[in-house]
């Protein structure tokens, strides 16, 4: 059982997500049927996985959570906050368990009082609901010919349209399976078979697919389409033939009626099926005989489209793909040594498949960012009703995909982001209403493509920051002096929150402050080689705007020499490249500088920096000017030579902690080259970096 | 630590040797021995630690045991040679003057380390080996490169010389 334990785990979260996302839903639109639905089978998928994994008190709670739901799909109670708290604080309960299933004895007490929670809604809405039991059944039955009739398509409209039309009529055929039966998915199957020899089926509820994977209880619905002179006893009396059938219930399929039930239904479904000219002749049947095509294909078995795989074997193969690069690179270098035409010509076709290859293979490490947005419509809910403001939250480009492992980073400094949109960010209602703003404030969250990056904003319409009150609080934490802040533009001042030290706790606490862990922010994004920008209008609200690298395995770098070693410099942190001659170097502190363009430049030698020899006269400094934040430098260095895409190796956990260095590379040659990390060499002070700023 | 050497009652050993000592670590956690290659120094390690290698795409450090042992600085001969070795499911490589040979020894013949320096540097040293005149001193590398401890080998070597 332990191998599918990762699964489980892996399926579950699928489905919490997905019940929350129709909670959140339901609570903005209570009719929304269909998200009842789903939520349903989601529990009940949820309630048989736990149940084959042997998780007992999850499937008792997802039990209960399932016959709730069941009865609220055909009950009268709307969701309210009151509902939708207590199926939030399952969902929470059920996640909590499956995150510690090693320790699920220890929920028990939890499981109870919950269980007793759902059982009590029931109750209330089996008061509510006044049909006697018998006929419950029947009406559960309307319920599915109901959902049946608003998931039609417009090709199987028209094709039931036009079969009436011809005089076929069409049937809902309600099957109940015997208590206990075994064998379901066969029993349906042979139901299916006999309606075959009867008609065509339409639809069915739940979906074939899940009829097929027994994910029903005890009775289904098929939408038949009769062949001419079909006779409902027949159909009725072959099917209660078939054994471990309970119980048949046809009734004639009544498109109007079904329709006008179906829209009052939902509101939602606004598109009704009453469109398109009916009875156009020709070009009616001829749509029908398409739409039969079509749906022919839809009814077969729904091909998977995914398959799940492992991460680590996802990192394998990129691996293995940056090493036939480097390997291609090293046959290339020999080929051209070699001078064989058609050596080089299959060395093109190599280069090009591999090419290929490597993009192909770094889609694959790429994840949509919804994966992070899809727990903030959530969070920011609790944290707008916790602070008792309205809030809401508008996500945009959420299939927007990047590199996985940043992906799985970049969660907690939104977190920090969004947080800090509600608490501080967005007004009380009271002020807003002052302010003559709308009381319900607004957060977009959006992200999307820009060239190799990726761009992912928080943008409140809250009171935005106060660069003076940044400054005076700056200036109280001894950041800056008064001078500075006096000489400080507004930009430069609301920077400042970034600074660390700048905010009273450096721990994330619950109540958040502005700037509350912005530090933690900062350092989180530039440690993925990213930047963080932001801007802010007095009283208009404020915009988090990160940017950060598509992929973190390949990177465009420079090469350097410095001494003996090639280094490589990530693209990222470059600004330019200099050539000084020895006069124009100056000395401020012992320290060599450069007048470049009205500023100065402090200039270090990398060799010196790293450690690794000493500053050499030279005709002629090859300079390499680095930003990290806003700190700026020039490198000296031996050569330039050329940039180069490079597989990012990590180093061995024994030595990964050693900043400057940022990782490494095998060069086409076999040897390994270190990438710098330019922040973390400017701001350790191991390395001897000169620290004058250029900003000053 | 002491594994599987005391279920079975012998343990192979590949033996090598640094200065004038001889050193062996248990075959199972050698992977392979190669010959001295290029090595990317790393800026600000420990002092022990040489540098980095490629072994067939996967960068790994390399330990210059003389460094870790503060032996005086040797030159790299021909005999030179990195062993590689897993240490925590990492490999490593250690450089060392030469490597000799692989051995049987009953695991009785380890004995454990000197008592003074047992006090003090259990760490790095699991024992002595006996074989014939020759004393060999058995590593645990599961520590070589996270222990801060500086070893210093003649306390280890004190009581009994152990070069003939």
């Amino acid at each position: 059982m332990e191998e599918y334990k990762d699964l489980f785990l892996a399926e579950a979260h699928e489905y919490l997500q997905n019940m929350t996302e129709c909670l959140l839903e339901l609570e903005k639109d209570p009719a929304a049927l269909e998200k009842l639905t789903e939520m349903f089978r989601a529990a009940h998928s949820l309630k048989g996985m736990s149940g084959t994994m042997g998780y007992e008190l999850i499937m008792k709670l997802t039990h209960e959570m399932e016959s709730l739901l069941d009865k609220l799909r055909s009950g009268k109670t709307a969701v309210n906050t009151n509902l939708a708290n207590l199926l939030f604080e399952t969902v929470d309960l059920v996640q909590l368990m499956i995150d510690n299933l090693d320790k699920l004895e220890s929920f028990s007490q939890d499981v109870a009082t919950m269980e007793e929670k759902l059982r009590r809604w029931q109750d209330q809405e089996a008061a509510v609901k006044d049909s006697p039991p018998p006929e419950q059944a029947i009406e559960a039955g309307s319920d599915k010919e109901m959902f049946i009739t608003r998931e039609l398509n417009e090709f199987e409209k028209e094709m039931l349209k036009d079969a009436a039309f011809r005089g076929e009529r069409s049937y809902f055929v309600n099957v109940w399976l015997r208590e206990g039966s075994l064998l379901k998915s066969v029993r349906s199957y042979m139901v299916h078979k006999v309606m075959e020899r009867h008609g065509e089926v339409i639809k069915t509820f739940p979906p074939q697919q899940d009829i097929e994977e027994e994910k029903f209880d005890l009775d289904f619905t098929i939408l038949l389409l009769g062949k001419q002179g079909l006779d409902p006893d027949e159909l009725k009396r072959n099917i209660e033939g078939i054994a471990e059938i309970e119980r048949v219930i046809i009734t004639p399929f009544d498109r109007d009626k079904q329709h006008k039930v179906a829209s009052m239904a939902s509101k939602a479904s606004a598109s009704g099926g009453a469109q398109g000219g009916s009875g156009k002749g020709g070009a009616g049947v001829a749509r029908a005989q398409a739409a039969k095509k079509t749906m022919n294909v839809t009814l077969g078995r729904t091909v998977e489209k995914t398959v799940r795989v492992e991460t680590a074997k996802l990192d394998a193969l990129v691996n293995l793909v940056g090493e036939l690069i480097i390997n291609r690179t090293r046959v290339l270098e020999l080929g051209k040594q070699l001078q064989n035409e058609m050596l080089e010509t299959s060395h093109e076709q190599l280069e090009r498949i591999t090419t290929d290859l490597q993009g192909a293979v770094m889609t694959l490490r790429m994840v949509p960012i919804k994966q992070v947005f899809d727990r903030f419509p959530r969070m920011v809910r609790d944290l707008s009703l916790d602070g008792g403001k309205g809030v809401k939250l508008i996500i945009s480009g959420e299939e927007t995909e990047l590199d996985r492992t940043i992906v799985n980073q970049i969660g907690d400094p939104l977190v920090h982001l969004l947080r800090n949109a509600v608490d501080h960010g967005i007004e009380p209602e009271e002020e807003r209403k002052r302010k003559g703003k709308d009381p319900v404030g607004v957060i977009h969250l959006e992200a999307h493509h820009e060239g190799s990056h990726v761009v992912v904003s928080v943008e409140d319409d809250g009171s935005g920051i106060d660069p003076d009150k940044i400054k005076e609080k700056a200036i109280e934490r001894k950041l800056i002096s008064r001078e500075e802040a006096g000489a400080m533009g507004d930009d430069e001042a609301i920077r400042l929150v970034l600074q660390s030290g700048f905010s009273t706790s450096a721990k994330v606490t619950d109540v958040s402050g502005r700037g509350v862990g912005m530090d933690v922010v900062k350092n989180s994004i530039e440690a993925l080689n990213g930047t963080i920008e932001i801007k802010s209008k007095l009283g208009k609200g404020s915009k988090f705007i990160l940017r950060l690298p598509l992929t973190l395995a390949i990177i465009r770098t420079l090469m350097v020499r410095a001494g003996e070693e090639i280094y490589a410099i990530p693209i990222e942190a470059i600004r330019e490249n200099l050539f000084v001659e020895p006069q124009e170097i100056k000395t401020i502190q012992q320290g060599r500088v450069i007048i470049l363009r009205e500023e100065v430049l402090p200039l270090n030698c990398l060799r010196e920096s790293l450690g690794m020899g000493t500053f050499k006269e030279q005709e002629v400094y090859p300079v390499v000017v680095v930003q990290a934040g806003d700190r700026k430098v020039g490198f000296i260095v031996d050569e330039l030579m050329g940039q180069q895409e490079v597989v990012i190796k990590s180093l061995s956990s024994f030595i990964d902690g050693i900043r400057g260095v940022a990782g490494a590379t095998v060069l086409g040659d076999g040897t390994v080259t270190l990438i710098l990390d330019i922040a973390g060499l400017l701001e350790d002070r191991r390395f001897n970096v000169g620290k004058e700023s250029v900003n000053h | 630590m002491i594994d599987k050497s005391e279920a079975v009652a012998e343990v192979q050993m590949v033996v090598f040797r640094l200065e004038s000592e001889e050193f062996a670590v248990d075959i199972n956690q050698v992977k392979e021995v190669l010959k001295m290659s290029r090595v990317t120094p790393l800026p600000q390690s420990a002092h022990y630690i040489e540098g980095v290698i490629n072994l067939r795409g996967e960068v790994i450090p390399v330990v210059d045991l003389r460094k870790r042992f503060e032996l005086p600085e040797g030159k790299r001969a021909e005999q030179t040679r990195i062993i590689i070795v897993e240490i925590q499911d990492s490999n490593v490589g250690l450089i060392v003057d030469s490597v000799s040979e692989v051995l049987r020894l009953s695991s009785t013949a380890v004995q454990p380390p000197p008592a003074r320096v047992a006090g003090t540097r259990t760490d790095l040293i699991r024992g002595v080996g006996k074989v014939a005149d020759r004393l060999l001193i058995v590593l645990n590398l599961d520590k070589i490169l996270t222990t801060e401890e500086v070893i210093l080998l003649d306390e280890v070597v004190l009581d009994e010389p152990l070069h003939k």
